[in-house]
C-alpha cells in the first residue's frame, strides 16, 4: 500500500465523500436505462448558440412575416456563412439595422426583398453590408 | 533554422472597447469615440479619430465633457458584460485556428505557433480575416520566436498599418534589428515608464540598445525581471504560454461611489455588497479565507477633509460564508468609521486565501461547519439560475444611492434577451 497522507477528515468535506461511498455501495438492481443515458436535448446545441460566430437579434415589423418571421421574433445569426442568394440575411442599410432576404436584380445588382409583398425589394444598392445570415428564427406564439 | 523554434503570434483587437460599441452603431464607424472607467470618471479607450483630436487616455471626463460635445466625439459608459462576451468569442475564434492559446487580457491573446506549417504571414492573416468576420473586431498579429518579440511585432503592426495590414512577422533577424532600433525602451513588454527612466540615464533609449546589454549587468542593476526581457528581445525564449489562469492569491473588489456616501448605513449597505461580490469570486476558485481588510477613504481630490483607514478581520476559521463574513466585516467597518467625512470608495481585500482540501487544520481548529457549506452551494446555484445579485444578504440593498454612475451605457446586446439588437423588417 502507498501511503500518501493520513489526517482527519473535516466536518465540510463530509457530505461529499459520503456521497461517493453511498453512491458506491449501492447493491440494488442496476437501472436498465443507465447504459442509454444521453445528455438532456437543448436548443441551444441545435442553433450551435454557443459559437462564437453565433449572435442573437430581434425583428422589428412583419415585411418578413411570410417566412415567419413576425414583430418581435427572435434571429439567430450566424457570421461564419457567406451570404447566398435566397438567405434570409441581416444587414446595414444607410446604418440602419433590417432584416430582408437577399436577392439578385435582373441586372445582375445586389437587391434585398421583403417576403410581404406590401413592402418593395430595396434595389439600386452599391454595396449591402451583410451582418450575417439569419438560419433560425424563435417566435412566441401565446401572448 | 530548427523547424521546432518556438513561434509566439499576439492577436490584439485595435482600440477594443471602442470596437464592440462600434459593432451595433454602424453609424459611429467614422465619428470619434471615447469610452469611459467606471463611474464615468476618465477616458480609458478612445478611437485613432478620437486620438487626432488630442484627447488622451486618463483625460477626466467632467473636465473635456462640453469638448467632447463640440467636436463630435460620442462618449460612452463601459458596459463590460458585452466587452466580456466579445472578448470571449475573439478569444474562441483564435482557438478554433491555433491549438494553445493564452488569454492575456480583455483584448490580447497569446496563440503558439510553433510547429505550424508555414507561411506564418498567411495563417496569421487567416486568424485576422476569421476573427473580423466571426465577431466583428479588427485585429493586429505579431509574430516573433519570443512573447517579448511578439509583442513588439504587435506594435508595429499598429504603428506601420497600412503598410503592413495589421500582420508582423519579426522572426528575421534583420527585421528585427531594423524595428528595435526604432522602438524607444518604454515600448518594450515589461518595461514600465520607471525603468525607462534609469535606463535613459545609463545612456540606454531604444529597445536594441537594451537588447545589445549585458544580461548579468542588467541583472545586478534592474533585478531578473528585467534580464528576462533583455534575453526574449534577443531571441531567447523566457516566458512561456500561460493557458490556465493561476487561481488568485488575494481577491480585491473595490469601487469608487457614484454619489459621496456619507452615512454609516449607507456605508454598510456598500461594504455588504463588495463582500457579496467578493465571496462570489472567492467561491467560483474553491477557496477559503482566513484574513481579510476592509478599507474606506475618502477623495484625495478637492478640499473637503480627508481620511482614510482599514483594519483586518479575522473569521473564526477559514470561510467562504458570506453571512458570516459580512458580520465581520461590518464590526470591522464600526471600528474604522467616523462621522463628517464625505467618503468617496470602500474596498474588500480577501487575503490569506486556501484552496479547499488542501490545508490541514489540528484537530482542535474549528473549521466552516457543513450547514455553511450547503447553503452557500444553494446560494450559487440560485444566482446562477436568476441573476448574480437575486439572493444575497439583507445588509446589502436593492437598489443603492452610491452605486456606479454609468449614463451613456450602450445596451448588453449579447448578455440580455431583453436587449437584444432590433433588425427592422419595414
Amino acid at each position: 500500500m502507498n501511503l500518501i497522507s493520513l489526517r482527519q477528515i473535516t466536518e465540510s468535506e463530509l457530505p461529499t465523500l459520503l456521497q461517493v461511498l453511498s453512491g458506491r455501495a449501492s447493491g440494488g438492481f442496476p437501472s436498465p436505462a443507465a447504459d442509454h443515458y444521453e445528455a438532456p436535448i437543448s436548443l441551444d446545441d441545435l442553433v450551435d448558440l454557443r459559437a462564437p460566430h453565433v449572435w442573437l437579434g430581434e425583428t422589428e415589423g412583419d415585411s418578413m412575416s411570410p417566412a415567419g418571421i413576425l414583430n418581435g421574433t427572435k434571429l439567430v445569426i450566424d457570421r461564419a456563412r457567406t451570404p447566398q442568394v435566397g438567405n434570409v440575411v441581416v444587414a446595414y442599410i444607410d446604418n440602419q439595422p433590417v432584416v430582408k432576404r437577399l436577392d439578385r436584380q435582373l441586372n445582375g445588382g445586389w437587391m434585398l426583398s421583403s417576403d410581404n409583398p406590401k413592402y418593395p425589394p430595396i434595389q439600386g444598392l452599391e454595396e449591402i453590408e451583410v451582418f450575417g445570415v439569419v438560419t433560425w428564427s424563435l417566435t412566441l406564439h401565446v401572448p | 533554422m530548427s523547424p521546432k523554434r518556438p513561434t509566439y503570434a499576439l492577436v490584439d483587437c485595435n482600440s477594443f472597447y471602442c470596437s464592440c460599441e462600434r459593432l451595433f452603431r454602424p453609424e459611429l464607424r467614422q465619428v470619434p469615440v471615447v469610452v469611459l472607467s467606471n463611474n464615468d470618471g476618465c477616458v480609458i479607450a478612445r478611437t485613432p479619430e478620437a486620438k487626432a483630436l488630442g484627447i488622451k487616455m486618463g483625460d477626466p471626463f467632467f473636465k473635456i465633457r462640453d469638448a467632447l460635445k463640440a467636436k463630435g466625439v460620442v462618449a460612452f459608459s463601459s458596459n463590460y458584460e458585452l466587452y466580456g462576451d466579445i472578448s470571449s468569442r475573439v478569444q474562441r475564434t483564435i482557438e478554433s485556428l491555433a491549438p494553445r492559446v493564452e488569454v492575456y487580457s480583455i483584448d490580447e491573446s497569446f496563440a503558439d505557433l510553433t510547429g505550424i506549417a508555414e507561411p506564418l504571414g498567411d495563417f496569421a492573416r487567416q486568424i485576422q480575416a476569421r476573427v473580423r468576420s466571426w465577431t466583428g473586431m479588427p485585429v493586429g498579429i505579431g509574430i516573433g520566436h519570443t512573447k517579448t518579440l511578439a509583442k513588439a511585432a504587435q506594435h508595429a503592426s499598429k504603428l506601420y498599418k497600412e503598410r503592413t495590414g495589421g500582420v508582423v512577422d519579426l522572426r528575421a533577424d534583420h527585421a528585427v534589428e531594423w524595428l528595435l532600433k526604432r522602438m524607444p525602451t518604454q515600448e518594450v513588454w515589461g518595461v514600465g515608464r520607471r525603468i525607462s527612466v534609469r535606463l535613459e540615464a545609463d545612456g540606454v533609449t531604444t529597445a536594441w540598445q537594451l537588447a545589445n546589454t549585458d544580461p548579468k549587468t542588467i541583472r545586478q542593476r534592474y533585478g531578473v525581471v528585467l534580464e528576462r526581457t533583455v534575453r526574449e528581445l534577443t531571441g531567447e525564449p523566457c516566458i512561456e504560454l500561460q493557458e490556465a489562469e493561476p487561481d488568485r492569491q488575494a481577491i480585491c473588489t473595490s469601487r469608487m461611489f457614484g454619489e459621496r456616501v456619507t452615512t454609516l448605513e449607507a456605508m454598510r449597505e456598500a461594504v455588504a455588497s463588495y463582500m457579496h461580490r467578493a465571496t462570489q469570486k472567492l467561491r467560483k476558485q474553491q477557496s477559503l479565507t482566513a484574513v481579510f481588510r476592509v478599507a474606506v477613504l475618502t477623495s484625495p481630490f478637492g478640499d473637503g477633509p480627508k481620511y482614510a483607514n482599514s483594519v483586518m478581520c479575522y473569521p473564526p476559521y477559514p470561510t467562504d460564508d458570506v453571512l458570516l463574513l459580512t458580520r465581520a466585516a461590518m464590526e470591522g467597518l464600526e471600528v474604522i468609521w467616523r462621522d463628517g467625512y464625505r467618503y468617496s470608495k470602500a474596498e474588500i481585500l480577501l487575503m490569506d486565501l486556501r484552496k479547499r482540501g488542501e490545508f490541514t487544520g489540528d484537530l482542535f481548529t474549528p473549521s466552516q461547519p457543513a450547514r455553511s457549506d450547503d447553503l452557500m452551494r444553494v446560494l450559487d446555484l440560485i444566482n446562477v439560475k436568476f441573476g448574480k445579485n437575486a439572493l444575497h444578504s439583507g445588509r446589502m440593498p436593492i437598489d443603492a444611492t452610491w452605486a456606479m454612475k454609468r449614463e451613456m451605457m450602450s445596451r448588453s446586446y449579447t448578455t440580455s434577451i431583453n436587449q437584444l439588437m432590433r433588425f427592422k423588417a419595414l
